[in-house]
């Protein structure tokens, strides 16, 4: 795998995440994903921004978020950056999982599946602005025959 | 988001194609919940063609599930990929759904 990076600015709007999705989509490409590690970085990437996008600001302003993400070896680092009030998803409780469908509660199910499919989460905050940093082992596609 | 409806005896079965992400989920769940409202009590959602879901179409399913379970209805999920399969398992959306290979299957459960 070679090395590759990419970075994506985007404005909090929920249609935002259509862009996202498109150039995170020719990242994984270029970098030779495979289409489960693909599918889950999305997953990652729209979980974290829907939260901030949706929680994340009190005003109606425009804002601006950074997403970053690069392949080193063989692990993504996936970084994103926003302006928001204070939040920190390692804080936010596990939902629970156990329960029957009559009591299942929604909330909190984004972030746990973050967790789940990344190896490292790291949260700062730092001069007004939240930064997420997230790992995970990137899974190479199968050479086509 | 693409979706499709068709009847098989008392089963509405209903395909959603492509994306349940942030943008598609709301108004899926809108459709779904339409169904529900016009008395459709047993559904099948075959999601064969699904390529991708997020926790907000995670949602859809447990807000359609608990409208079903009100009528006393059936509902059952056919045809998930691989990618998805895994989700629903790290949500542990497994053991409270009746998750079928085949649309035919689950079309059989329903109409029981």
């Amino acid at each position: 795998m070679g090395y590759e990076q990419i970075r994506i600015v985007l404005n909090n709007e929920l249609t935002e995440i259509a862009r996202l999705h498109q150039d995170v989509e020719n990242f994984g490409r270029k970098c030779g994903l495979s289409s489960k590690t693909q599918f889950e970085l999305n997953l990652i990437l729209e979980e974290v921004l829907a939260n901030i996008i949706s929680y994340g600001y009190e005003d109606n302003r425009r804002h601006e978020i950074v997403v970053r993400a690069e392949l080193k070896q063989s692990e993504l680092v996936i970084e994103v950056e926003d302006d928001g009030r204070p939040f920190n998803p390692l804080q936010t409780p596990l939902p629970d999982l156990e329960q029957p469908l009559e009591q299942r509660k929604v909330g909190g199910l984004g972030v746990h599946l973050v967790r789940e499919l990344t190896s490292t989460v790291e949260y700062t905050r730092r001069e007004e602005k939240n930064r997420l940093v997230m790992r995970k082992k990137a899974e190479k596609s199968e050479p086509t025959r | 988001m693409e979706i499709t409806e068709e009847k098989r005896g008392k089963v509405k079965i209903v395909g959603l194609r492509g994306r349940l992400d942030a943008n598609s989920s709301p108004l899926a769940e809108k459709r779904l919940q339409g169904f529900i409202e016009q008395g459709e009590e047993r559904l099948v959602l075959d999601l064969s063609e699904l390529t991708y879901i997020s926790s907000l179409g995670l949602r859809l399913f447990i807000a359609i599930a608990k409208n079903i379970q009100k009528v006393n209805g059936k509902l059952a999920l056919a045809g998930l990929n691989d990618h998805i399969y895994e989700i629903f398992k790290i949500a542990r959306f497994t053991t409270i759904f009746s998750i079928y290979p085949s649309c035919d299957e689950a079309v059989a459960y329903c109409a029981a």
